[in-house]
C-alpha cells in the first residue's frame, strides 16, 4: 500500500512536470538557459567539433576549462593526431593567447587582437555565455525528449544572429541555415547541429561537463615549462 | 693566394649584408678567439633572425648567418655563411637552408667546407614524430645525404633513423630522457655500416646554458665536449677533445 502510493505520487510528480514543461514556451526556455548560464562561474567540459569545409569533415575533440573570475579560457586539443597537445590559453585581462606547441617545445604568445583579427576568435567568458545563449534568437521548441535525468528540448533557430561562430565558418550559404540546440533537463545546451537545407555542416557536442568545481586561475594558466616565443 | 682573398671579399660582403638586414631583423654578432689544434684563430660571426607569425598556430623564421675567421701561422679562412628559413604550422615544420664555407663550424672547427643546401620535413602525430634531413651539395661532401627518422614520444622521446648517401650508410638510435627545466639529457648511438665502427654517449644540458657530451666508439676513441653560454654575460665557451686534439674557442655577443 505505500509502495503505491509512493509509486501514485512519483507519477503525478513526473506527469506534472513533463505538462509543465510541455507547457514551456521558447522564450520561457530561452530564460530559463540564460538563468543556467548567469549562475555558471566556471565549467569543465569535453567538447567534440566536426565542422565541414571545402567538402571535407574536420573532427577536433577538445577539453575546456573556463572560469568568469579569472576571464580566462583554456583550450586543450585531443583530437585530431595532427593537433594533439596543444593548448590555448586566451587571456583578455592581458589581452593576449598563449599556444603551447608540443612540435616545438614553446609557447607562442601573440595578442588577442591579432588572433581575433585572424580567425575572428575572441574567446572571453562573456562570450562563452553568448555562444550558448538562446536570448534574442528567435526560434522554437522542435522536439521535447524524455530522458531518465529529465527533459531535454531541442530548439530550432532560424535567425542565428552571430551565435556559435565556430559553426557559422563552415557556413556557405546563410539564407537556408537553421540551427538545432539540445538542452538538457539542467537547461544547459549540450548539442548544436548547423544546417544548410538538409545538410549538417557543422556539429558541436559538450561530450561531457561539470560546471562550478571552483577551478581556480592557476590551473588554468598552468602551461608546460618550456621557452616562450613573444610575437 | 688570389683565390683565397676572392673567398674573403665574398665572406666579408655577405656579413656586412647581413648587418645591413639587420636593421629590419633581429641581429647579433660575436667576436671569436680560439684554437684549432693547430693554430690559433680570431674572427667574427653575424646573424640576423625575423620572425612573423603565419596564421593562428604558426610562424616562420628567415636566418641569415655567416663567420670569417683566419688563422695566425699559415693564414687560412675558416667560417661559413648560409641563409635559410624555418616554418611551423600546428605540428608541421620544415626548414631549408643554402650553405657555404663550414656550416658545422660549430661543431667542428675544420669539417670539410662545402657548398650546398640542407632541408628538413617533420610532422608530429599524437605520440609520434616523423620526417626527413637531407643535404645536397654541389661543391664538398657530401654530394648527397638523406636522413629520414621516425620519433616515439612519451615520457621521453625515443628516435631511430637511418642515414644514407654518397658514401653513407648508418643507423643511429637517439633516447631523450624525461626533461626538467633544469636538465636534459640524451643517450644515443650510430652504427656505421661502412666502417663498421659503432659510436655512442651520452650529452648532458644543465640550466640551459652548460651542455657536456662524451662519446666513445668501438675503435676506443673518445670524445668529450663542453659548451658554456653564459645566462648573464654574453659569452659562450665551446671546447672539443677528440683524438688527442683541443679544439676551442671563446667568444663574446653584442648587438649592431
Amino acid at each position: 500500500m505505500k509502495k503505491s502510493f509512493i509509486l501514485v505520487c512519483c507519477m503525478i510528480i513526473i506527469l506534472t512536470a513533463a505538462a509543465y514543461a510541455q507547457g514551456l514556451s521558447f522564450e520561457q526556455l530561452a530564460a530559463n538557459v540564460e538563468q543556467q548560464l548567469n549562475g555558471i562561474f566556471d565549467m569543465h567540459a569535453v567538447v567534440d567539433l566536426e565542422v565541414v569545409q571545402f567538402g571535407q569533415v574536420t573532427f577536433t575533440t577538445l577539453d575546456l576549462k573556463t572560469s568568469k573570475e579569472g576571464r580566462l579560457t583554456r583550450l586543450e586539443m585531443l583530437a585530431p593526431d595532427l593537433v594533439v597537445g596543444q593548448i590555448y590559453l586566451f587571456d583578455p585581462e592581458k589581452e593576449e593567447v598563449s599556444i603551447y606547441m608540443p612540435m616545438l617545445g614553446q609557447i607562442l604568445v601573440q595578442s588577442l587582437a591579432t588572433a581575433s583579427g585572424q580567425f575572428g576568435l575572441s574567446l572571453d567568458f562573456a562570450d562563452m555565455d553568448h555562444l550558448f545563449s538562446l536570448g534574442g534568437i528567435q526560434g522554437e521548441i522542435d522536439e521535447i525528449i524524455p530522458t531518465d535525468q529529465g527533459l531535454n528540448y531541442r530548439v530550432k533557430v532560424t535567425d542565428l544572429g552571430e551565435q556559435v561562430p565556430l559553426l557559422g565558418s563552415a557556413a556557405t550559404n546563410p539564407r537556408l541555415a537553421v540551427q538545432y540546440v539540445w538542452i538538457d533537463a539542467n537547461y544547459m545546451p549540450y548539442r548544436i547541429e548547423y544546417y544548410e537545407g538538409d545538410v549538417c555542416l557543422g556539429k558541436m557536442v559538450i561530450r561531457e561537463y561539470e560546471l562550478n568545481m571552483g577551478i581556480p586561475a592557476e590551473e588554468l594558466r598552468n602551461l608546460p615549462d618550456v621557452p616562450i616565443m613573444k610575437f | 693566394m688570389f683565390r683565397t682573398a676572392k673567398v674573403a671579399v665574398t665572406i666579408v660582403c655577405v656579413l656586412m649584408a647581413v648587418s645591413l638586414l639587420s636593421g629590419a631583423a633581429h641581429a647579433q654578432s660575436r667576436l671569436l678567439v680560439g684554437y684549432t689544434g693547430a693554430e690559433w684563430f680570431a674572427g667574427v660571426e653575424t646573424e640576423s633572425t625575423a620572425r612573423r607569425l603565419l596564421g593562428f598556430i604558426g610562424y616562420q623564421e628567415d636566418v641569415v648567418s655567416g663567420l670569417l675567421a683566419v688563422t695566425n701561422r699559415t693564414p687560412k679562412l675558416l667560417g661559413y655563411v648560409q641563409a635559410g628559413r624555418e616554418v611551423f604550422m600546428g605540428n608541421v615544420k620544415y626548414s631549408i637552408r643554402a650553405h657555404g664555407g663550414n656550416p658545422d663550424f660549430h661543431r667542428d672547427l675544420m669539417a670539410d667546407p662545402r657548398l650546398g643546401v640542407r632541408g628538413e620535413f617533420k610532422q608530429l602525430s599524437g605520440k609520434l614524430a616523423y620526417g626527413i634531413e637531407g643535404e645536397v651539395n654541389l661543391l664538398g661532401k657530401p654530394l648527397l645525404r638523406l636522413m629520414p627518422y621516425v620519433e616515439f614520444r612519451s615520457n621521453g622521446v625515443l628516435k631511430t633513423q637511418l642515414e644514407f648517401g654518397t658514401g653513407l650508410m648508418a643507423f643511429g638510435l637517439a633516447y631523450e630522457l624525461p626533461s626538467s627545466s633544469q636538465t636534459q639529457s640524451q643517450l644515443f648511438a650510430t652504427y656505421d655500416f661502412k666502417h663498421s665502427i659503432l659510436d655512442y654517449g651520452a650529452s648532458l644540458t644543465l640550466a640551459d646554458s652548460l651542455t657536456l657530451t662524451g662519446t666513445m666508439n668501438t675503435d676506443y676513441e673518445i670524445g668529450l665536449g663542453l659548451i658554456w653560454k653564459g645566462a648573464d654575460y654574453p659569452v659562450e665557451v665551446n671546447i672539443k677533445w677528440q683524438e688527442n686534439q683541443v679544439q676551442w674557442y671563446v667568444s663574446y655577443a653584442f648587438k649592431i
